[in-house]
């Protein structure tokens, strides 16, 4: 208890702590380590896939050996169709990727954008960027992946699209704060005054202010895309069978998982990997540009 | 600065040999080292020195709030009978307040703001025992004994609505409210006005004379020390370097630091001359040169000075000091 | 008012309030002006979702006919096309749409033939009934757990909490659903689904029943959240002066947390609320999509993938509605706790 007692301000453990690489420091915190060993695990696996070093065709179907439990021959088992759940998982990780990778691409460029718009130029474009962003904001994300989803056809780069659009809003506000915090901040005043361009002082003095908040957003952001990519195709609203998807192999494996619980567990476990992973690198990196939030 | 009410019975404080530390991973890094001082009851005793000196370490080890990795690593505190250090957190709560309490140096961050500034006073009254009424009536009357106007409509307010020095009267209420024996005070008028320091410090004078009530007062300014406290404790870099009645260690510093202090304070009599400045920074916690702390930035050092670390004498006239060099020996 | 200076001692400083009245009628505009950009919103909202799902190609028509849509003639399709409101310029079909809401009336299902209203009105308590209960296990998980290991930061029940909270952020509301019918079928042969859904009114004990578990799954995603919020600001709050403060006048350490440092930390656990409840609205699509609810969620997912414009557009108001209408609790609760923006 005594813990919740205020101390002295340890201007000690703080020098300390900042005369370490960004890397090394992101390291050392137990969630940053775990974090990118998770992402790495879970990257290689998809390298592999794409680069086609899979055990076997996530499309190969064998009527043979339907349903069979995790073996030497297939180490997460078969499906419904006999087709080997650990190339599919691969394959599934793959597209979860690409897609989150894309999603997060856009969300991020435009969130960038009006967040940077809002914080520097103030007056009505804030006010228009931002009333914007609490519509999208309102409008549940499903609800907007849903009706672009559907309306667009599926597919993921449409999954990805909905994604993004989604997400945008937080991107606006996230980048909005700093930028504003900066641009009053008195440096910024003095470039200004100095008679700085205005796009130099975006540039070298706005922009990397921000630069640490916008990384650890894009690693949150890139988690929680993944997750609602999994659950639209959940719905069965992303890339139609025979795509090997995550969500898909999920909601498949509910129906069967009495009798072959490998179809269901491993693409979930997989799920949970890749959102972890992002989560885990997002909280590292956050307490690893700002000891102050370290949760120890 | 004398003052009648202080008597030579046995001290109402006696830390001795006061160590603190703070805990790595790798071992110990000293923060105060080796302090001792008493305080008398009914005694006003100043604790100066620079920011990172330790001197509010030393209050808060004393009132068992420090927080780890911060902690005590040895020596003791004794509060009349009752030993401090260690003690279990059930007997250092049933003291705090009732027979020893704190003043702050922040008043802005040192109230809760989501609370009325009465309701504050008396969960404090009511934690020692005090009922209901009782704990009102008695946060009103510190209240007023601050001097704060219209007692009662200041009990309902929020903290937000009261300017800074309204606020320290209010932790002034709070800590006397309690009616303790000794009064523990990290530099509260450190962020306030100088007029408003003046009539904070005129308040707890008169107070302390009525209740005889035992001072110790951590400031980094001279000039409050010089005004308030009749007995002065130097500290630098961890250490306590010298100690006495304020009117002696200002009138004959025994060590060259205080002696450096005193220099320091800009003078509106006599000649002008450049403001003197101690070369230098102190050392930080961690790196604490060997032998004498002060001896890289000292004028008057020998080379004894670094070998070996000076300990407390007394010099005469109630002063002690650290130095292997007497006054009488120092060179301009 | 100023505070009349006693005897000849004179205090500077005087109380920064103004009169109650003034106070009152300041309190009075801000609910206005909050309740005004609240209907902005809503309004905002109701646009956009009409714009986007009339943008995409696709409508009504090829949406019940399939493929067959390109086999009408001409006259066929325009006849269709008359009956479902296609073609007539935007702005037109949207005033005509929000003056028939203003009137209460959303429109006709194209699917089911049955009002709008009737349909959210029959599925708005299901989905009520789950938003509420998986909000108070969350709360209660999250701010409980959150204490928990604020209290103690760095020991065991602190760990675990956090490993706790990191499971519920990670696994998704999908995965922890499936996991849970799976589980509950498979090892207890237990399918609260199977059944027909049951009223509060009409049969307790089975909604309950079906209805705890969906709540479950998403209030682990909730509490994960407000865990991980609850524990930080609790940390951030006790490193204030005042914390310290309180504990040097003697209060006991349960004291000082619940009184003084839980109840600072409430706005930041409201504010996540608050965001959680948003989530929460997306949320019930999947679950109640799993555990076979009728509720709101899975109307709106069949009338999206139907293109059963009305329905969907009715249901997003109503979510729509739903978020604003907490965000103003929120706010409410925000000056109910904190003196400070009474002012």
């Amino acid at each position: 208890m005594a813990q919740l007692a205020a101390a002295e301000p340890l201007a000690v453990t703080r020098v300390a702590a900042s005369r370490r690489s960004l890397a090394a420091r992101l390291w050392s915190q137990p969630s940053g380590r775990a974090g990118l060993i998770i992402l790495a695990i879970m990257v290689l696996a998809g390298l592999a896939s794409l680069a086609g070093l899979v055990p076997d065709n996530p499309n190969a179907q064998n009527p043979a050996a339907t349903l069979r439990g995790p073996s030497a021959a297939h180490l997460f088992g078969t499906d419904q169709y006999g087709r080997d759940v650990l190339s599919r998982v691969m394959a599934g990780t793959v597209l979860s990727l690409q897609t989150a990778l894309l999603a997060v691409a856009i969300c991020a460029v435009l969130g960038t954008l009006g967040g940077v718009a809002a914080g520097y130029f103030g007056g009505v474009i804030s006010s228009v960027v931002t009333s914007i962003a609490d519509l999208l904001f309102a409008i549940p994300s499903i609800l907007l992946a849903l009706a672009i989803v559907s309306g667009l056809g599926a597919g993921w780069q449409n999954t990805a699209i909905a994604v993004g659009i989604s997400y945008t809003p937080i991107f606006i506000r996230v980048v909005r704060g700093p930028v504003l915090a900066i641009r009053n901040a008195d440096y910024v005043k003095a470039a200004q005054v100095l008679g700085f361009s205005r796009r130099r002082i975006l540039f070298r003095h706005v922009l990397p202010g921000v630069g640490g908040i916008l990384a650890v957003q894009v690693t949150l952001a890139l988690g929680w895309a993944v997750l609602i990519e999994a659950s639209l195709d959940f719905l069965g609203l992303g890339p139609p069978p025979p795509a090997a998807t995550l969500g898909l192999m999920v909601s498949d494996g509910t129906n069967i998982a009495g009798i072959a619980w490998w179809t269901l567990a491993f693409p979930a476990i997989a799920v949970v990997l890749l959102v972890l992973g992002f989560t885990l690198t997002g909280d590292g990196l956050r307490d690893a540009l700002d000891p102050s939030t370290a949760n120890s | 600065m004398t003052d009648r009410n202080v008597t030579s019975a046995s001290p109402v404080l006696a830390i001795r040999d006061l160590s603190v530390g703070l805990k790595t991973r790798t071992g110990v890094t000293e923060l105060v080292r080796s302090v001792s001082l008493e305080i008398r009851p009914g005694e006003r005793v100043g604790l100066v020195g620079e920011s990172g000196s330790g001197k509010s370490l030393t209050m808060l080890a004393v009132m068992g709030l420090l927080a780890s990795p911060v902690t005590v690593t040895g020596g003791s505190v004794t509060l009349g009978e009752t030993e401090l250090v260690g003690a279990p957190d059930r007997k250092l709560r049933a003291l705090r307040g009732s027979e020893i309490a704190m003043v702050y140096q922040d008043p802005m961050t040192s109230l809760d703001p989501l609370q009325r500034i009465g309701e504050q006073i008396a969960e404090g009254l009511r934690a020692h025992g005090a009922h209901r009424n009782e704990a009102e009536e008695r946060a009103l009357a510190a209240l007023a004994e601050v001097q704060l106007p219209d007692p009662h409509r200041l009990a309902r307010a929020y903290p937000h609505e009261l300017s800074g020095g309204m606020r320290q009267r209010v932790m002034i209420a709070a800590a006397l409210a309690g009616n303790p024996r000794l009064l523990l005070a990290d530099e509260p008028t450190t962020a306030l006005d100088v007029t408003i320091q003046r009539q904070i410090l005129s308040l707890v004078a008169r107070i302390q004379r009525a209740r005889n009530l035992a001072v110790l007062w951590v400031t980094h300014d001279l000039g409050v020390a010089a005004q308030f406290v009749q007995r002065l404790a130097v500290m630098y870099a961890g250490r306590m370097v010298e100690v006495g009645p304020t009117a002696a260690v200002f009138g004959a510093p025994q060590h060259p630091y205080t002696a450096a202090l005193l220099a320091a304070v800009p003078s509106t009599t006599g000649e002008r001359s450049a403001l003197g400045q101690i070369p230098g920074s102190p050392p930080e916690p961690g790196n604490f040169p060997p032998g004498c702390s002060f001896a890289s930035r000292c004028r008057q050092a020998r080379p004894g000075c670094i070998r070996a670390e000076p300990a407390l004498e007394a010099r005469g006239d109630g002063v002690a000091a650290a130095c292997f060099v007497p006054p009488a020996e120092w060179q301009p | 008012m100023t505070v009349e200076q006693t005897g000849a001692r004179p205090v500077a400083g005087r109380l920064a309030t103004g009169s109650a009245t003034s106070r009152n009628q300041a309190l009075v505009l801000r609910i206005v002006a909050r309740v005004g950009k609240a209907v902005l919103t809503l309004v905002g909202v109701a646009i956009i979702v009409f714009v986007v799902l009339r943008l995409l190609p696709g409508n009504q028509i090829t949406a019940s006919l399939g493929v067959n849509a390109g086999l009408l003639t001409k006259a066929q399709y325009a006849d269709l096309a008359h009956f479902y409101g296609i073609g007539k310029p935007l702005p037109q079909q949207f005033a005509q749409w929000a003056g028939a809401l203003l009137h209460g009336n959303m429109g006709v299902s194209d699917q089911s033939g049955r009002t709008v209203t009737s349909l959210i009105g029959a599925a708005l308590p299901v989905t009520l009934e789950l938003a509420v209960a998986a909000m108070l296990i969350g709360l209660v998980l999250g701010v409980g757990a959150g204490a928990i290991a604020a209290a103690a930061p760095g020991r065991p029940a602190d760990r675990a909490a956090r490993v706790v909270a990191l499971a519920g952020l990670g696994v998704p509301s999908f995965v922890i659903g499936s996991g849970l019918v799976a589980f509950l079928a498979a090892v207890f042969h237990y399918f609260p689904s199977s059944e027909g859904f049951a009223s509060l009114g009409s049969d307790p004990w089975l909604n309950i029943q079906q209805i705890f578990w969906p709540a479950l799954t998403l209030g682990l995603g909730i509490g994960a959240a407000i865990l991980r919020t609850t524990r930080g600001a609790m940390l951030d709050v006790a490193k204030q002066g005042f914390v310290r403060a309180a504990r040097g006048r003697g209060l006991q350490p349960r004291l000082v947390i619940i009184k003084h440092v839980l109840r600072n930390a409430m706005i930041p656990i409201l504010t996540m609320s608050g965001i959680q409840f948003g989530y929460l609205l997306g949320g019930t699509v999947v679950v109640e999509q799993i555990f076979v609810l009728p509720g709101l969620g899975r109307l709106l997912l069949t009338s999206v993938t139907e293109a059963d414009y009305a329905v969907a557009q009715g249901v997003t108001l109503v979510f729509a509605l739903g978020f604003i209408l907490v965000n103003l609790l929120t706010d409410v609760l925000y000056a109910v706790v904190d003196p400070r923006l009474r002012a």
